[in-house]
């Protein structure tokens, strides 16, 4: 269980690391001068880290103890903006998940995350629901011949959907039964 | 003639969150991996709800909106039922398929349709799968997929009020099976003349009591 979540740990430090542009682990190692076989330990789950490391890391890479260890609280807005801004110019980026290679076109995932994102403090779904949607309005954009444009607003549309259906339904939980 | 309302394309996007909430209850029971409603009201003008908005989008985004024999009235005034291969319009029949199964991956589809206050309400499926039993499969749960279609519209009903003109959506209440041939045009029980934005409701008891009595 403990090798689990020393993994889990390891998956959130690398999406950190990739977000504060560090294509890799060992120029991120050298950057805040730890051993480069200790922090890729620490990043692949095989070794827990200590508290000063943790410390260190969440510092380096302005993310809480929280959700490094826990998953809990939110990477903040600007992180995403930061992302965005280092990709805005390319249309595909290869992302690694669960052993999976797959191809994103990243400029549009961006700007749906992103104007998901204007909203997020008002929408209490659980990531992996959101993590849906935003998928949904990818995956039925993405095959469109739609114009940025226009793809743009779809996308609003699409979030406003969102915000406008979870405030409907926390409505209704919170109206009295007679 | 096919007239579809303004918003049409924009409308399953903007209401996206409520659409795949209802829809999803229907998806992948029967193979059904797409499902939309396309309402028409008496008016001719039509609607889309659909849990694919890439499907309507990507067709009228290229022009060919106006050819996919799918949602014209030829079709959907003469037929409880047809399969979107037997709809396809001659000229551009490639390149509606080449949209539908290369790149929404849609293989085979098919329309239900009811007509209720002569409102058309058209059920429209679709399989990603190439499962040949697919087509025996819809044959014999037909009256299923009627009632998925009935329940589905009853859902988006109150959404689609806000999008009908001056007429309001019919409530189903009653479930009808399969006839074939052409749409049996059914009445709701109170049918009213109303313009929305007048206050004066023109009401036809005799007419009333004729469909009640037939």
């Amino acid at each position: 269980m403990a090798e689990n979540a020393n993994k889990l740990v390891g998956a959130r430090l690398r999406t950190a690391r990739k977000i504060n542009k560090f294509r890799s682990a060992k120029a991120f190692s050298e950057h805040i001068d730890v051993p480069f076989t200790t922090y890729s330990q620490h990043e692949s789950g095989a070794r827990s880290m200590s508290t000063s490391s943790l410390i260190k890391y969440c510092k380096e890479l302005s993310v809480s103890a929280d959700w490094l260890l826990l998953d809990l609280g939110q990477l903040h807005h600007s992180d995403l903006e930061t992302l965005d801004s280092d990709f805005r110019n390319k249309e595909k980026l290869l992302v690694i998940k669960d052993k999976e290679i797959m191809t994103v076109n990243i400029k549009l995932y961006s700007s749906i995350l992103l104007e998901y994102m204007k909203y997020h403090d008002e929408i209490s779904l659980s990531p992996d629901d959101i993590l849906e949607f935003c998928n949904d309005i990818y995956n039925n954009l993405i095959v469109t011949s739609a114009d940025d444009a226009t793809r743009q607003k779809m996308i609003k549309l699409s979030i406003s959907s969102l915000l406008v259906g979870v405030e409907s339904e926390a409505n209704k939980k919170t109206i009295p039964n007679r | 003639m096919k007239m579809i309302h303004k918003e049409a394309l924009e409308i399953s996007f903007k209401h996206q969150y409520k659409i795949k909430k209802i829809f999803s209850e229907i998806l992948g029971t029967h193979d059904i991996e797409h499902f939309s409603l396309d309402l028409v009201n008496p008016d001719s003008e039509m609607v889309f709800f659909s849990g694919t908005p890439s499907h309507a989008f990507e067709i009228c985004n290229r022009g060919l909106g106006e050819y996919d024999g799918i949602i014209s009235p030829e079709h959907y005034e003469n037929y409880e039922f047809y399969w979107w291969k037997e709809a396809h319009h001659k000229a551009f029949a490639n390149k509606i398929q080449a949209i539908r199964s290369g790149i929404l991956g849609l293989k085979y589809g098919f329309m239900l349709v009811r007509k209720w206050n002569n409102f058309h309400l058209i059920y429209s499926f679709a399989t990603k799968s190439r499962n040949l039993e697919f087509q025996t499969k819809v044959i014999n749960s037909i009256n299923d997929l009627l009632r998925v279609g009935d329940w589905a519209y009853e859902e988006i009903r109150p959404l689609y009020a806000n999008y009908s003109g001056i007429y309001e959506p019919p409530k189903i209440d009653v479930f009808y099976q399969f006839e074939g041939g052409k749409p049996p045009s059914r009445r709701t029980k109170k049918f009213l003349v109303t313009k929305k934005n007048k206050t004066n409701i023109l009401y036809f008891p005799n007419l009333q009591k004729k469909y009640e009595n037939s």
